[in-house]
């Protein structure tokens, strides 16, 4: 493209020109009508502009002696007096000032004045001072965040990173974005002593050490914390790597020595508190440890730090009913917490044999205990307790249910729905309470698969309590049970709206899966496993969705999880599957392998071993296991048709009968064998055979299921037995269901044999306008029209038509049989 | 039937239109031709627009709504009284009330309208006042960015043929900056830059914050509607304070009647910050144009906040000379909308002029580049059109697969200036299927179009294999008709609202994204870094985690929304 000529000018140096040219054509063609033509007008518009600049930079240059163009090249003479400096160097100054005075250099006010300043403010040179600062950072980056954030907000370098790294070292500026944005920062409050020191030195090591305790480098963060003591020993960051490292090198003496220090300069600091108590409660010193934590709590209320330490402190010291009730906050507060709620039922634990073998009135604190009993899983005692009790008295509302949560756990369902009975007819008056028993009773009868009954139970629940997620749940699952995976989508949905437990997605996972939505299935089984590593089953179903959603390295990573979790080895076919349709034969034959040698007695095994062989075209292979499956199973029909079919894949045609016979005899209604075998019979021109093969066939398959490409067959046999009469009948019903490529030459043939030229030959004609690329028909169709044209001739028939030979083997179109999947999965 | 402009404001909006005499501003119903972007529903249910749904927003601020400009094309929602509204929705009524306006002025029904929009505007917020447009009754075949709008207004009053000048927009909400370059009936936009969160309610907001400060007052502790009232105070001392030397704010909290004088020398000392971002968008924009601000023949100024006299005297400071503020500042961007619906129907006096625009951001896709190791690092950036492209444009760009056998290349588009497209903004993704072949033997050509109403659309072809697919950048955008509309305000009078469970945490990580919108620079990005960590101990469920992070979060989005009032 010529950009000059696009603007309908000569080249030109003129800026002038090139714009006047260009409003010109730009009115003929309107962006917004022709963008097309606009856009090349613009590139050449460009184009033009710098090639002008380019011209004008020659002109003068031809123009200049070459003393002028010395002059042209240096640089600019600075015209700089000294004493007048420029703005730049000023404002450098006062960076390097600022930056040299510790107490000024932490105080974001300071670098505010600075910027302030309008002596910086002229566009001009900001530009400049923001690059020169960005350099100077570069080398001077011990600043707070506030500052730095201060800084970019102010020159946005963050925002304009992609610039940067033109300019400057990748690494270094990577090594100043990452404080720019980093998470952590260390304090530059307390540096300052009535001594000053090597500020810059100090938190070079305060750093280091900080680094290398990330990365648990505990001789470095030696090294770097001597460093910096030597420097300021005081300074209440420095003192907390310090503990930090002492506490990683188990000394908690030593730890503890820093911490006072540390305290005695910041009492209210939390984080010293903490780290404080933490070193006391692991010298086991639990009075002042538990002092520690109580003031932590005073300093952070509700820190989940200074409460789990207050309880630990409390039962270590004996004072377990205190400590429960700290448990029992904590658990109220922080639900997921597995670590408190285990820690609360060792105690339960404790506190259960504590009762059971105290000497006094047991059963006046029946409750207590069976409570106690039912948290730590002691359900055995807990019924046994609550059985002695009725003795003395019958039960209360509260311990029937309790006795019917004990029986349910230990599976004695029928009981526990007797318990539960009552408890609902003791509750009678408080709807509250007798939602809970319901809810349970729910529970109980889908266990006792009695799901109608189970949901009456659960109704009555939401009817009172409607948005009860674990109400929901027990609903969904009720349905489920029953297959109605759709309802009980509905409910899980809602279930998991109002509160996320794992149970539930799983739950919604399995009816997602049974209804075959494996995506929508896998994102439930996932949060599972997010939930706990240790679920197996789920691990198996999320693989068995990344199978089915064709993500074969997830689906092998997800199945060999589960396997090493103690899954049945039967996964490993699944593996192999996965490995497979990843691409990585090898490894899919090898396990394979291996499965069957761990369970030689499985045909199924080496079914599959022999799909992957087939699937990868090697069908001797894959023959040889088809064939020692079919020795295991030796009345499946499975591996025999599988034989055959490999059989026939390798052109192993007698071989292929005899089984096809075998396989016909042992399972007479499938169809498939029936006909290969016929197909073979034709291949070898053992018309009589094919022919009874053929009766056999109509007899022995319903009508409804036989596969109509036996009419084609049927027709040909007969017409190649001559029989022409019966051969018409069967080819023209072959036309009919499809067969007419096949069967037209034949049945056309056998109208000519018939002396049925006229039918012959229209028949022909219309083969011919529906695929004139069939050459036989066409040789065909050619004589029978010599034939008719002699006909009228001489109109006389003397001699029959000559028609082309029959080819003798004709490839004939193959029966369909059941669909085989390429690899036989569960 | 006349086309009119409309300058669909954060604060206020306008209509204009023009003829040969020139351009006129068209009144509403009370006779003031500004009508502020409020909307409310009364205690019938029936919708409210302009001065008498502002005066309500102290009255009754719950069932109100302001400043939603702000937050077109986002999934947020505002409930008034017992309905549900979008931003466009909201952003409809008001345009729809401006038509109904036009209509009386002009004796005809108006079926189409050139819609302003801020330059920064980005993809999917200029669907979203497309749908609004449309939502309201009304054919929005062209949007026109403010600056360039205001520029066009500015231009044709201009004496002399020739000139480049900068106009400099500070509105209610949003800050622009563009260069134009006029000659020979050619209004060329040669860059624009901007701050899509600063503007003159920005002056309110930091006039409020110190407020609060200064009397020991917690913003969560006020009720709604104390909140407005010293919402409306701050506003009226801003106002005060362009007039005379101080202005009084005053606001009863609890009983107790608080009182606070500030001067002019205050107010222009704790507005400093906020100046201070200004700066940079009149930089890029200059550098961006290779100009030096002696090069410019002008400095226009624009917006409603460019009254006060602190924003005045800044730019005078910055450019070295005194702005030229010719058109009433509110008015100047609805007459340049008028001005182009004008050109749109190609009127005779008109003919003769015609307006080139750019690209204001740059647009590209992510990549993945080889790193030292012999690796692959994914998350580049690769600029397709580059921010100041001249518009319509159209780009393309070849890409290569990086491993053997891959079955796909993902195509993520993104605007922004960062290198990492996590800094940038995500606009839509797609998935090209390729044949499987060895790494680098198949490639894509992606072609990105962008059209002169700054909307985006993405053709990807395979080599191999001559497919093209088409990137819908969001699916949602449909046209509605008139009927669909209709159907949609029947809808909204039959939804009932659903308490949202309380959930502390998703109410964290709304605001979480909310601010990170607000907040640009490394605030922005620790917050991004937050919230996703937030989020993955959210995945978690690690209360402990969880705990953790969202204080973290809090302490972090607290920051974020006290600095403008630093």
């Amino acid at each position: 493209m010529n950009i000059w000529a696009t603007l309908g000018i000569e080249p030109t140096s003129e800026v002038k020109t090139i714009k006047r040219a260009y409003a010109r054509r730009l009115k003929e063609c309107h962006p917004e009508e022709d963008p097309e033509n606009f856009q090349q007008i613009r590139r050449s518009y460009e184009s033009a502009l710098e090639e002008a600049k380019e011209l004008a930079e020659r002109d003068i240059r031809a123009r200049l002696s070459p003393s002028e163009l010395e002059q042209l090249r240096s640089p600019e003479p600075t015209a700089a007096k000294p004493g007048d400096e420029s703005p730049l160097t000023i404002f450098l100054r006062r960076c390097e000032e600022l930056y040299a005075d510790i107490s000024r250099r932490i105080d974001p006010d300071e670098w505010q004045d600075l910027l302030d300043d309008e002596l910086f403010w002229p566009i001009e040179i900001r530009e400049r001072i923001g690059d020169e600062l960005f350099g100077f950072l570069l080398k001077h980056s011990f600043l707070p965040k506030k500052v730095l954030n201060l800084l970019d907000g102010h020159f946005e370098w963050t925002v304009r990173e992609r610039r940067l790294y033109e300019d400057h070292d990748k690494a270094e500026i990577t090594l100043l974005m990452e404080r720019f944005s980093s998470f952590w920062e260390l304090r530059y409050d307390r540096l300052w002593t009535d001594e000053p020191y090597d500020y810059d030195a100090f938190l070079r090591f305060r750093e280091q050490a900080h680094y290398a305790l990330v990365v648990n480098d505990l001789d470095l963060a030696e090294k770097a914390l001597k460093g910096a003591a030597l420097l300021n020993n005081r300074e209440p960051d420095c003192l907390r790597l310090i503990a930090l490292f002492y506490m990683r090198k188990n000394q908690p003496e030593s730890a503890l020595q820093v911490l006072d220090q540390w305290l005695k300069d910041e009492p209210h600091e939390p984080e010293a508190r903490l780290m404080r108590a933490d070193a006391l409660l692991r010298r086991e010193n639990w009075e002042p440890a538990l002092l520690d934590y109580q003031e932590l709590l005073e300093l952070l209320p509700g820190s989940i730090h200074a409460l789990s330490g207050i309880a630990a402190c409390k039962e270590a010291l004996g004072r377990l009913w205190e400590a429960k009730s700290v448990y029992e906050d904590l658990c109220a507060r922080y639900p997921e917490d597995l670590d408190v709620q285990i820690r609360l039922l060792v105690l339960n634990d404790k506190l259960a044999n504590e009762l059971t073998e105290s000497e006094g009135d047991v059963l006046a604190g029946a409750r207590t205990l069976a409570e106690l009993y039912l948290d730590t899983g002691r359900e055995t005692e807990c019924v046994a307790l609550l059985l002695e009790t009725e003795q003395e008295r019958p039960l209360s509302a509260e311990l029937n249910f309790l006795l019917g949560k004990a029986l349910g756990k230990l599976e004695r369902y029928a009981e526990s729905e007797e318990r539960l009975d009552r408890a609902v007819v003791q509750t009678e008056s408080e709807p509250l309470k007798q939602a809970d028993v319901l809810k349970l009773r729910g529970l109980i009868r889908i266990a006792l698969e009695r799901y109608e009954e189970a949901r009456e139970d659960l109704k009555r629940v939401l009817l009172f309590q409607p948005s009860d997620p674990e109400a929901l749940y027990r609903f969904g699952e009720s349905l489920r049970m029953e297959g109605r995976y759709e309802e009980a989508l509905q409910l899980l949905h809602h279930a998991l709206e109002l509160s996320s437990h794992w149970y539930y997605h799983s739950a919604r996972g399995d009816c997602f899966y049974s209804l075959r939505l494996y995506p929508e299935a896998l994102l439930d089984y996932l949060r599972v496993i997010q939930y706990d590593r240790g679920l197996t089953e789920a691990w198996f179903r999320a693989g068995y969705c990344f199978l089915r959603i064709g993500d074969y390295a997830h689906a092998a990573e997800y199945f060999e999880e589960a396997m090493g979790r103690g899954f049945p080895e039967a996964i490993l076919l699944l593996i192999a599957e996965a490995r497979f349709r990843a691409g990585d034969f090898k490894q899919a034959a090898d396990l394979a392998d291996r499965y069957n040698r761990e369970r030689p007695n499985d045909y199924y095994g080496r079914i599959v071993e022999g799909d992957l062989y087939r699937a990868s075209d090697q069908a001797v292979e894959a023959l040889e296991r088809y064939r020692s499956a079919a020795l295991l199973a030796p009345t499946e029909y499975l591996p025999l048709r599988l034989v055959a079919e490999m059989l026939l894949r390798l052109d192993r045609v007698e071989e292929a009968e005899l089984e096809l016979a075998e396989l016909a005899e042992r399972h007479p209604h499938r169809g498939w064998a029936h006909l290969q075998r016929i197909r073979l019979l034709i291949a070898a021109t053992r018309w009589r055979e094919a022919e009874e093969a053929i009766v056999r066939y109509t007899e022995q398959i319903d009508a409804k299921d036989q596969d109509p490409l036996v009419l084609f067959y049927g027709g040909y046999i007969l017409f190649r037995l001559q029989q022409y009469e019966q051969a018409v009948e069967f080819l023209e019903a072959a036309c009919k269901v499809g067969f007419e490529r096949e069967s037209e030459e034949y049945l056309i043939r056998c109208l000519a044999a018939l002396g049925r030229y006229d039918q012959a030959e229209a028949l022909a004609t219309q083969a011919l306008v529906a695929d004139a690329g069939r050459p036989m028909l066409v040789e065909i169709s050619e004589a029978l029209e010599r034939y008719s044209a002699r006909k009228w001739k001489l109109l006389r028939r003397s001699r029959e038509a000559e028609l082309p030979e029959v080819e003798a083997r004709p490839v004939l179109p193959e029966p369909a049989g059941e669909p085989l999947p390429d690899i036989h999965g569960f | 039937m006349p086309i009119i402009g409309i300058d669909l404001g954060t604060t206020h909006s306008l209509a204009s239109y023009r003829t040969e005499e020139g351009s006129t501003l068209i009144p509403n119903a009370l006779g003031n031709v500004l009508t502020p972007s409020v909307v409310g529903v009364d205690d019938n249910g029936q919708i409210l627009v302009g001065e008498i749904a502002k005066e309500r927003l102290i009255t009754h601020p719950e069932r109100t709504a302001a400043l939603f400009k702000r937050y077109i094309g986002t999934d947020r929602r505002y409930k008034l009284g017992e309905y549900e509204f979008s931003p466009e929705d909201l952003s409809a009524f008001v345009l729809r009330s401006l038509k109904q306006d036009a209509e009386a002025l002009l004796g005809e029904s108006i079926e189409e309208a050139v819609i302003s929009v801020p330059a920064y505007f980005n993809d999917i917020q200029r669907k979203a006042t497309k749908r609004a447009g449309e939502l309201a009754g009304l054919r929005v075949e062209r949007l026109i960015n403010e600056p360039t709008a205001a520029a066009v207004a500015y231009g044709l009053h201009l004496e002399q043929e020739e000139s480049q000048f900068l106009v400099f927009d500070l509105g209610g909400g949003t800050f622009d900056v563009s260069i134009l370059d006029m000659f020979e009936g050619i209004m060329e936009v040669k860059s624009v830059a901007g701050d899509a969160f600063l503007g003159g309610e920005d002056f309110t907001d930091m006039l409020i914050g110190r407020f609060l400060e200064r009397f020991g007052l917690e913003r969560d502790s006020l009720d709604n509607r104390t909140m407005a009232a010293l919402r409306k105070q701050a506003e009226q001392g801003k106002r005060m304070l362009t007039m005379q030397q101080d202005a009084k704010l005053t606001c009863t909290v609890d009983g107790e009647t608080h009182e606070w004088v500030i001067d002019r020398g205050l107010f222009d000392h704790m507005s400093k910050p906020l100046l201070n971002r200004l700066r940079n968008p009149v930089e890029r924009a200059l550098k961006d144009a290779s100009l030096s601000p002696k090069e410019l023949n002008e400095i226009i100024l624009v917006g409603g906040a460019t009254r006060m006299p602190l924003i005045y005297s800044f730019a005078a400071r910055l450019f070295g000379r005194l702005p030229a503020a010719r058109i009433h500042p509110d008015e100047t961007i609805a007459i340049g909308a008028g001005i182009v619906a004008a050109m749109k129907e190609r009127r005779e006096e008109l003919k003769e002029v015609v307006l080139t625009d750019v690209c204001p951001y740059t647009l590209g896709t992510m990549v993945t580049v080889k790193n030292g190791d012999g690796g692959y690092d994914n998350g580049h950036f690769f600029p397709i059109i580059e921010r100041h492209t001249v518009i319509p444009a159209s780009r393309v760009e070849r890409f290569y697969t990086v491993t053997d056998d891959q079955k796909a290349i993902r195509i993520e588009i993104y605007q922004g200036e960062n290198r990492l497209t996590r800094n940038n903004i995500k606009l839509g993704q797609l998935e090209i299927p390729v044949p499987t072949n060895r790494a680098g033997e198949e490639a894509v050509d992606l072609r990105f179009t962008y059209d002169i109403n700054g909307i985006l659309e993405v053709e990807a072809t395979t080599l191999s294999t001559n497919e093209t697919h088409r990137l819908l950048i969001r699916e949602d955008v449909s046209g509605m008709s008139l009927e669909e509309v209709e159907k949609r305000f029947r809808e909204l009078e039959d939804i009932k609202i659903h308490p949202r469970d309380k959930a502390e945490n998703r109410l964290l990580l709304a605001r979480g994204d909310r601010i990170y919108e607000e907040t640009l620079g490394s605030a922005r990005t620790q917050i991004a870094g937050a919230l996703r960590r937030f989020e993955t101990a959210l995945g978690r469920q690690d209360e402990r985690e969880i705990r953790k992070e969202a204080g973290m979060l809090k302490e972090l989005l607290e920051l974020a929304e006290k600095q403008p009032e630093d």
